[in-house]
């Protein structure tokens, strides 16, 4: 249960609101009495009680602390526990909300220097839609199915000719009983991701409505509609079917997370409506590494640890066509 | 899902293109002007590229995780002559594996296939922070494996030859603070004889190595 909840807490710590106040209210330190308020605005009629130092401030996602340096030292955190439906995945549960102070959220969230856009990325349970974002992450293809609860936020960095962007991903659950705050997600998303599989005609059916709910939040955002799984030999969602994205103006593309086909083609497209038509990615800066100074019982540490490795057989020795 | 399997009308032909739609226009939210990226490879020479497959073993799990597929460099640098082992991704061109080639890695084979190997790093700077990692690289056949294991040891030897001459650059990010690993003496001859081995591999951009 408190995994639930801190997922929760997350998606609305990060959320636009939280950034529309920071841009309405440009106090330099707010009082507790004001960030009451604003929670009591979102949230209407909850009834919150103030809490200090919440012992869980440790075990928040490190990207949400871009440098180090960063120091958080006071923390807003509301606790309320109504049973509002479209709020919670079960009723009783308590939710917690956090928020930085406006002033250390401007220094931790705003001050930097990469422009960032919100993503929504939707679409029907097991479509791919983490695994197409761990692709992106750390190249890893994950094979093993867990159903997203509520949402993960994660930042995609990319290096074009205007410079290095980010994409913050708010990768959503597909699954209708784990989506949590729903389109509370969508608030001021900047573009998005809708994603079907073209091996299961269902999830093709269901684009429509998810471009209905997510445009009724965010309105005439730039929307890639991607048909992922293209490289499953049995499609069962044929090209000529896709005829959504003409009616409503998106762009389409097949992709699949397995063989990377197509697999930058999303955030390009998105990246040039959102910056330029004429934007490229380009070479990420390779730093020069240096040598590490080892302590010779480390490696041996290390090389005993490598047998394992060695042992263990590497994936899709089959799947190489592409090397 | 029973209408999941009711078939969709096709003309039999699965090939066709999905019909692209108008675009549309969509004001730029940023304003950002074009600058030049630095690739940070300016002042290197390739000595050897090959495409490959790149993973890294995760300890926790006990799997090994795709990385990257690419184009794998090994890179001199022109001032220091100590050579880099880079590898990107195809297409988004993020960096999958940037180390420095220590004689002291041994590659080593994966439950015996002729065309990959595995080494440790203790310092492998893909994510712009020195990370130790366990990496697997896979290639088209055992030809192109063999290439590599040869440059890769080259190119190790090279490194270790250099170390005494080798400008510190930056702070070494050691945690063990004793025993470093010292460096060998080694003459300048022997330097100029190890550089003498080191060919500039000459293949045209994106040429695939015969599988």
């Amino acid at each position: 249960m408190s995994r639930i909840i801190f997922l929760l807490q997350w998606g609305w710590w990060l959320a636009g609101n939280t950034c529309r106040i920071t841009h309405t209210h440009r106090q330099k330190a707010a009082n507790c009495s004001k960030i009451r308020n604003m929670v009591e605005h979102f949230f209407g009629g909850f009834k919150m009680t103030l809490l200090r130092s919440p012992p869980w401030v440790s075990t928040l996602p490190k990207c949400l602390f871009p440098s180090r340096s960063t120091q958080i030292r006071r923390w807003f955190v509301f606790r309320h526990s109504s049973n509002r439906r479209d709020c919670l995945p079960k009723s009783g549960i308590q939710l917690t909300f956090c928020f930085l102070t406006f002033s250390q959220f401007n220094s931790t969230m705003e001050n930097q220097d990469i422009p960032t856009f919100k993503l929504v990325l939707v679409g029907d349970g097991s479509t791919g839609k983490t695994t197409f974002v761990k692709r992106h992450i750390s190249g890893e293809f994950e094979r093993k199915y867990v159903a997203t609860i509520g949402v993960e936020v994660h930042p995609l960095l990319f290096h074009t000719s205007f410079g290095a962007i980010k994409f913050n991903v708010w990768d959503t659950a597909g699954q209708e009983k784990f989506g949590g705050l729903r389109d509370g997600y969508y608030i001021q998303g900047q573009c998005a991701v809708i994603m079907f599989d073209v091996t299961a005609r269902v999830t093709y059916k269901n684009v429509p409505n998810w471009y209905r709910d997510l445009t009724r939040v965010c309105e005439h955002i730039p929307i890639v509609l991607c048909g992922n799984k293209v490289d499953v030999k049995d499609r069962k969602v044929k090209a000529k079917t896709i005829t959504f994205h003409r009616k409503k103006n998106l762009q389409y593309y097949d992709i699949s997370a397995k063989s990377n086909y197509n697999f930058e083609k999303p955030f390009l497209w998105l990246a040039k409506k959102l910056i330029d038509p004429s934007l490229e990615f380009v070479s990420m800066p390779a730093l020069k590494p240096v040598e590490a100074t080892v302590d010779p019982a480390l490696i041996q540490q290390y090389e005993a640890e490598l047998e394992e490795a060695r042992n263990t057989a590497i994936p899709d020795a089959d799947d190489d066509e592409d090397i | 899902m029973a209408d999941d399997d009711r078939e969709e009308p096709t003309t039999g032909d699965d090939k066709d293109e999905v019909v692209e739609s108008n675009d549309v226009h969509f004001e730029p939210i940023v304003k950002l002007n074009q600058v030049e990226v630095k690739t940070l490879e300016e002042d290197e020479d390739v000595l050897f590229k090959i495409r490959a497959k790149l993973f890294r073993f995760d300890k926790p799990t006990g799997e090994w995780k795709e990385r990257g597929t690419g184009e794998v460099k090994f890179l001199q640098d022109r001032t220091t002559k100590m050579i880099r082992l880079l590898m990107r991704r195809d297409k988004t061109l993020k960096v999958c594996a940037n180390h420095i080639v220590r004689d002291d890695m041994v590659l080593q084979t994966n439950v015996g296939s002729d065309r990959a190997w595995v080494w440790n790093v203790v310092a492998d700077f893909a994510d712009n922070e020195p990370k130790p990692e366990t990496l697997a690289i896979r290639f088209a056949n055992a030809e192109n494996a063999k290439l590599f294991k040869d440059k890769f040891e080259e190119s190790g030897r090279n490194n270790a030859s250099n170390k005494g001459q080798t400008p510190a650059k930056g702070d070494a990010p050691s945690s063990s603070s004793s025993a470093a690993t010292p460096a060998k003496e080694d003459d300048a001859a022997k330097v100029a004889e190890k550089l003498g081995d080191l060919k500039v591999a000459d293949k045209p951009e994106g040429d695939k190595p015969t599988a």
